[in-house]
């Protein structure tokens, strides 16, 4: 073998091996906020990217090909939209990763059983949508799990979980201000997934005593975040190789008074790539 | 299920007004009255009503009940009546409606906050996303319409609001439903004037329930109703409030316009404290006037 064959096979292979990597990782849109166009965040000058182009702009930009949205980045849900956004996901050799659902006042944990049936019917609807744009995930808000609605919270989940199952959808919860144990007991009881999330914990301790449980139990995908006086990012993903976690990592970054939202998302990037 | 006692005081209460069974003049008539689930809302058990002894009626027992004691076969629920959403339950729920040799006559969407006067587009999205699941759930009903809570339609979330009407009813009509709304007056409550609330209903491709009770006069009334009347969806509701307006000027209105559609009996709390009672006062005052 020449030297220039060798040089150029030893890239190939160590771009092979990072293509292996990118397509563990996912980024969030929330992460490019400000670029969206989109009427979830009208009037806003830098917004100049189509919420249909995000996905092309990531695999273009990062080489990801998996991106994460929120219900509330959707400006319509008419099939005729999602046909095309499906189109454009294809295109860009990408897959939605997972939507993350937070419904205005509706959730698993409202006593009233007519909004928890609200509820219900909005994270079904979203499965079908979900469903057609070939996403295998949706999250949904857990509403703080309180003791006293935990079990109606499970039996709403449960439905759901059904539902989502029969669509070939996972749903998905991540531990955000609840204690972990409780929504790690709604996890089992429910039979749904976690999606942890590094950054949702109050401190160290129940950071690494919460996240190893809940990487032995996803949907497939996690996120992570990059908060270095909260916590070491690293360490995290550590955790979750330890757990033999084989599933995505989703980047998410703040995007409030960033001026340049790729800054973060890249900072995060390599961390991701330097430890999975 | 409905009780043999419950049973036998139905049908005295209706022999007395003129309605028995066997002989009832208004078979005809009968067959275009709807009474709503509301009416009864003391005693019924819903997952939307506080426990009370008084609730003794399961809703799924609603219109056994109603055929039973009135004779009437069309019955009219909110969609918080409901205590599931799931394709069983509701094909459950039909086979006791057909038992009763009934049908449901609209279902009533009151959205906790989601309205389509909302001006958040999200909101106005998941309002929509909502509406045709419901849609979907009267298709499993068998039930022809849904009626929808407009909210108080400012001037300037009407141009959205239209939108929404129009890509709620692309979406019912595909599934043989059709979308209602209906005008709404309460004094503590900012009111939309029902001239605008019909340019809105025509824009949005929708239909009228007209509402005789909800007016803020009597000249509005007079005004409103023989158009309304003309552009429903083949239902509308009927109220009887004494001292504010007679329940009979309305159903002459709506004759002189030429309807011949349904008159949905919606009673409450100033009709008496007994709901039973109540429906009565107005099942008579309809059947005397249609």
């Amino acid at each position: 073998m020449q030297l220039r064959e060798f040089l150029m096979s030893s890239a190939a292979v160590a771009a092979a091996a990072d293509q292996s990597k990118l397509d563990r990782i996912a980024v969030m849109s929330v992460c490019f906020a400000p670029l969206l166009k989109g009427t979830a965040r009208p009037g806003n000058p830098k917004a100049t990217v189509d919420l249909m182009d995000l996905a092309g702009m990531v695999a273009e930009r990062y080489g990801i090909h998996r991106v994460d949205f929120q219900q509330a980045d959707f400006p319509s849900q008419e099939t005729g939209y999602l046909q095309e956004f499906r189109s454009k996901l294809k295109q860009a050799n990408s897959q939605m990763n997972q939507i993350n659902l937070d419904f205005a006042n509706l959730n698993i944990s409202a006593p009233d059983p007519v909004i928890r049936l609200e509820a219900i019917e909005l994270t079904k609807r979203w499965i079908d949508y979900a469903a057609a744009l070939d996403c295998p995930r949706v999250m949904v808000a857990h509403g703080g799990l309180a003791p006293e609605v935990r079990p109606s919270a499970i039996a709403a989940l449960k439905t759901m979980s059904a539902y989502g199952k029969a669509k070939n959808v996972s749903v998905a919860l991540d531990p955000g201000t609840a204690p972990w144990e409780a929504v790690v007991e709604v996890i089992k009881a429910a039979g749904v997934g976690a999606n942890p999330d590094c950054g949702n914990f109050p401190d160290k301790a129940s950071r690494a005593a919460a996240l190893p449980v809940l990487y032995g139990m996803t949907a497939g995908s996690s996120r992570v975040e990059h908060v270095p006086a909260k916590f070491d990012t690293a360490e995290a993903i550590k955790i979750a190789n330890q757990a033999g976690y084989k599933g995505v990592f989703s980047i998410e970054t703040s995007s409030r008074n960033i001026p340049d939202p790729h800054v973060p998302v890249r900072a995060l990037l390599d961390i991701v790539l330097a430890n999975i | 299920m409905i009780r043999r006692r419950e049973f036998l005081m139905g049908s005295a209460t209706a022999l007395a007004s003129g309605a028995a069974w066997g002989k009832r003049p208004g078979k005809a008539k009968l067959s275009r009255v709807g009474i709503m689930s509301v009416c009864f809302d003391p005693v019924l058990k819903t997952p939307s009503g506080a426990p009370d002894p008084k609730r003794t009626v399961e809703i799924m027992d609603f219109a056994d009940m109603i055929a039973a004691r009135y004779g009437v076969h069309r019955v009219e629920y909110q969609h918080t009546d409901f205590s599931s959403t799931e394709p069983a339950y509701f094909k459950e729920f039909l086979r006791r409606v057909k038992k009763a040799k009934s049908q449901v006559n609209q279902v009533n969407l009151e959205f906790a906050n989601l309205n389509i006067s909302a001006a958040d587009p999200v909101i106005r999205l998941e309002n929509i996303a909502l509406t045709k699941s419901w849609i979907d759930h009267a298709v499993e009903l068998e039930c022809p319409r849904v009626m929808l809570n407009q909210g108080a339609l400012p001037a300037e979330v009407r141009p959205s609001a239209i939108a929404m009407l129009q890509t709620m009813s692309a979406y019912a009509k595909t599934k043989n439903v059709s979308l209602t709304v209906e005008p709404r007056w309460r004094e503590d409550a900012k009111n939309v004037p029902w001239d605008v609330l019909v340019d809105v209903i025509k824009a949005g491709g929708i239909y009228i329930n007209p509402d005789s009770g909800n007016f803020p006069d009597l000249e509005s009334r007079a005004a409103a109703l023989p158009v309304m009347y003309r552009m429903t969806a083949g239902s509308s509701h009927v109220k009887d409030i004494p001292g504010k307006f007679h329940a009979a000027d309305g159903i002459r209105i709506s004759k002189e316009a030429g309807y011949t559609g349904i008159y949905t009996i919606e009673a409450r709390a100033n009709n008496g404290p007994d709901p039973y009672t109540a429906v009565q006062s107005i099942l008579d005052i309809v059947l005397a006037n249609i």
